[in-house]
Order: structure tokens, then sequence, then C-alpha cells
């Protein structure tokens, strides 16, 4: 694949199930045509932000804004404030929702009232021209990720990568011919590409609601056709195996966003009678690797992906679809077959619950809080799959005002907890900070190990 | 602040318990302060890991028909209201 011409956005078979909205089947034709009559009612802006909420309406919206040269904004949660911050990055953007807050001064259009729900007759009022292609280097979407300076880094992507993506991740993530079921939301990278991507250019089916207790994972498994895959994260498998409920049979659990640990890859294949397909990527470079953890703990590249060792400590991630390689957050023990093990990640990265976060931003914004003389977001030693930063402060600030500060700008799960207050910061003569001396306050102060 | 029932207060212990909240003891949380958002700021993960709690120690399946966890959610006194009326239930 050249990075040049233009791509057919949709390359499926018209009468195919691309997608299962609330039970009801949807053929591609009628995605198609969905997508066609919302391209003209599309707000005049060359940036969206996709905050849709229903995966059917988010993956309509995804693609009229590709078919249109429009790029979606993913950003990292929908908050208001966020919303106000990157927009001023950008020339003109609007926000595409189905109810969500919409920060003041943008433009703004509800699809809940823009798109025909697919389970009534398709709407006969203008629509777009036929064709459904875009330009193969044109940037897509634009996803967002933590700096430690607290300015999201954005991480634009070309519908050419997206197209890449969705062929390497066939059969090895994704089989033909399976409904996909995913707790993960349709902004994210794992959620996005394997779940809305992957059904417009392979036989799959996605369904359009994003179910989080098991007894609603149960019920959304049990109205889609077999075969079934579950694309989800290690906490979400955990609740639903310590739920005790009875699951309809899966072709394939694929996880997510964190390692799984072996124990929970066990029980989940003996649980659920089949495999669990773990798969470790990245934002920019997407899926990058496989491993079945029953077999090996040792990761697989994707068909198309590379792994490269360009100075001690850093590993950069190459694929035939990118346009350059991506350095990766994550140290890497390189085998000489191409295979490799993660030893942990580096420095000032942490994941929570798979969402990416900078422990600088989370210490720069506890600072700008009045009455916050010193502060540390760390992470605490442990072997939990969704650990969170905990933090130290000192000063006459309360807790109360430095949570809702760091709320205004940060997903929740990096709000640190605990969060504790300290007369001073163990700082050396010159003013360092030394992890260790941080991990100890932190062990007297919990009384933990 | 509001007086909280014998089963409101247990269920704030257990949240305490389970989500870690080392730093707030359970005298500190109203039964009508939001559990998500301004409030004691709750999030999705949670939401999980009370669910497996209150699946584990009331038997209680919470369901949402999406993400609507934030009703079921509110507060504790109706997430307590709403575990009594489910365990009756069943």
């Amino acid at each position: 694949m050249d990075g040049t011409g233009r791509l057919a956005l949709l390359r499926r078979s018209p009468k195919d199930h691309i997608a299962c909205v609330r039970g009801q089947p949807v053929t591609v034709e009628r995605f198609a045509h969905d997508v066609r009559t919302l391209i003209p009612r599309l707000p005049d802006a060359p940036y969206c932000f996709n905050l849709l909420q229903d995966r059917y309406a988010f993956t309509v919206a995804f693609t009229a804004n590709l078919a249109t040269g429009r790029v979606n904004l993913l950003p990292p949660n929908a908050k208001t404030s966020v919303q106000e911050r990157l927009a001023r990055r950008f020339d003109h953007v609007a926000v595409l929702h189905d109810g969500t807050d919409v920060a003041p001064g943008l433009d703004a259009l509800d699809l809940r009232r823009a798109l025909t729900p697919p389970e009534q007759p398709p709407d006969d009022g203008p629509s777009a021209p036929a064709s459904l292609e875009a330009e193969a280097g044109a940037i897509g979407a634009i996803a967002f990720t933590s700096g430690s300076t607290g300015e999201a880094r954005p991480i634009p992507k070309s519908v050419r990568m997206f197209r890449g993506a969705t062929r390497a991740y066939r059969e090895a993530i994704v089989p033909d011919g399976t409904s996909l079921v995913a707790t993960v939301p349709a902004q994210h990278m794992y959620g996005l590409e394997l779940v809305s991507l992957q059904p417009l250019w392979y036989p799959v089916r996605f369904t359009a609601c994003k179910p989080l207790f098991p007894e609603d994972v149960r019920k959304e498994l049990e109205r889609v056709p077999a075969p079934r895959v579950l694309v989800t994260t290690p906490l979400h498998l955990r609740a639903l195996l310590d739920s005790g409920l009875a699951f309809p049979g899966l072709q394939r659990v694929v996880c997510a966003t964190a390692p799984l640990s072996e124990d929970l890859a066990r029980r989940a294949e003996s649980t659920l009678g089949t495999e669990v397909i773990d798969v470790f990527g990245c934002s920019e470079a997407g899926c990058i690797a496989t491993r079945r953890l029953s077999e090996t703990s040792t990761w697989r590249p994707l068909p198309g992906f590379t792994l490269s060792l360009p100075d001690p400590g850093e590993c950069t991630v190459d694929s035939v679809h990118a346009d350059e390689p991506v350095a990766l957050s994550d140290q890497v023990r390189l085998h000489r077959d191409g295979t490799f093990d993660l030893a942990g990640r580096l420095g000032d990265q942490i994941n929570v619950a798979g969402k990416r976060g900078s422990l600088g931003e989370i210490t720069a914004l506890m600072l700008e809080v009045p009455g916050v003389d010193d502060a540390v977001a760390f992470l605490p030693p442990s072997g939990a799959e969704n650990q969170r930063p905990a933090a130290f402060f000192a000063g006459s600030a309360n807790r109360r005002a430095i949570r809702a500060h760091l709320r205004a700008s940060l997903d929740d799960v990096f709000v640190p907890r605990p969060l504790l207050q300290v007369d001073h910061l163990p700082r050396t003569d010159s003013s360092k900070l030394p992890r260790e001396a941080v991990l100890a306050l932190y062990r007297q102060a919990t009384g933990g190990p | 602040m509001s007086d909280k029932s014998p089963a409101e207060q247990k269920l704030t212990e257990m949240i305490v318990e389970v989500l870690n909240l080392e730093d707030i003891s359970p005298d500190e949380i109203d039964p009508e302060e939001p559990l998500f958002g301004d409030g004691l700021g709750l999030d999705s993960i949670d939401a999980l890991e009370l669910a497996m709690a209150i699946s584990q120690q009331y038997g209680v399946q919470l369901k949402a028909d999406d993400e609507e966890t934030r009703a079921v959610f509110e507060n504790v006194r109706k997430l307590t209201a709403y575990i009594e009326r489910e365990a009756r239930a069943a």
C-alpha cells in the first residue's frame, strides 16, 4: 500500500451484517446509507470531537468524517474543560455527541436527532453521493495522550494506518465471521481499531453498546449471533469471573490495555471455555503483539510489525503501514526471532485501566492549587491490575480542593488515591526527591509493606 | 450531613474498604453526597470494583442498560435502597 491515492472506506458485501444495535442486525447497506445521510448535516468544521457513546453512532460519524476529509478528535475524556483546552489548539472545532455536555462556544451536533436509529426505516433526506472513500495519507483521527508538561500530546493517525492495522488484526486478533462485544470505549485506540474499524473492511459485526457490569455483558453476549468475541480488559475480565454468572459460548476473549496475569488468564480459559488472547499495544502504533498466556508469556508481533532497539533502553516499533517508527514507553527484552518480553514501564508514564497518564502532569497540576507548597505523585509498588497513582502534598490546601482541581483536567482514574498531607516532602539537600524516600514515607504513612 | 441508617453505614464502610479510600473515613461520607463526579469522585473502575463486592456480599448483580451507572450509584442512600430492593426480589 502506498501513501497516495484513495481508499474505499467500506469494502463489504451490502447485505452482510456490520453491526448489532440493541439486538437488531444492521446491514452494510443501511450503515452506508446512514453515513451518507449524516454527511450533509455535519457541522461546517474541519475538526470534530467524536464523543459519541453509542458505538454505532460513533462509527457512522467517524466514517462520515473520514469521507469528507474531516479529522476525528478523540480526547482522553469528554470533560468540557478538556474540550475547551484542546479546541484552542485547532482552527475550527465542532462537537458530535449523543448527550454529553458541550463546552460553551463550540458548534455541536446531537446525533440522537441527526441520525435515525437503525431499528427505524432509513431517513430519505438529502444524502451524499455514492462513493465513500478517503485520501490514504489524510489524517483521519487525532488521539491525545498525557505529557509530563501537562499539555496533552496529539497522536495523528492516517487513513492508511487504520487500513493497514485492520489487515494485521484479521485472524491474529479478530477472526472473520464473528460478533464483537466490547467493554472498552469507542474513543480508545484499542476499541476504535478492533471494534469500530475492523468491520469496515472485514466480515465481522460489532455491537453498539458498551456493557460494564457482568450481568450487562452476559445479556449483550446473548443477543448477538455466535461465534462471539469479547473485547475487554483485565479489570472487566476479573469482574466477569468473580460474578459467578454463566456466559454464552465464546470463540475468543481478546484482552488489552494492561498485561494479564497468568492466573487470571488460566481462570478465564477454564471458566469461559475459550482461548484468551492478550494484546500489547499503544495509541501511536495500535495493537502490536499478542500472546496466549496459557502457552507462553512471550509476545509475538503481529504480521508486518517489527521491534528494534536503536539504543540501549530504548525500543521502537515499526510496521509496514506506519509513517515512521514509534518509541515505546515500555522496557523490552527483544529475542532473536523477533518475539519479546516486557519488563515494566519507563519513568514518568503510567497506565491505569488502559488510560495512559503522566506522573509529572499530576504533580504539576497539584502545584497549581493555592495552598499547595510542594507535591509529588508516584506509583506505589503493587501487583494490582489497576494500581492508581498516590500522592503527597505539603501545605495548607484541603484535599477536596486539590481533588476538584485535578478532576477538572485529568481523567478520574489519575486523581491520586490516597492523597496524603505531610509536613514536608523527603527532599535531599539538592532538593531532589528520591523515589526510595517517597516510597519509605508511603510505607510509614499507610502501614503497608 | 444527614444520619445514616445501619444498612447505609455498613455499605459506606464497605465502599471505603473495597476502594482503598485510606484518606477518607466512613463518617466523612454523607449518604446523599454524589459518589461520582464532584462528590467522592469515584470512576468507572470503582463502579466495577463495587459491583463485584456487592455481588459477593449481598448476592445482587448490578445492571445498567448501558453505562447508566450514575443513576444506580448516585449516592449511598440510593444504592442501599437498590440493593435492598433487589435482594428482596431475589
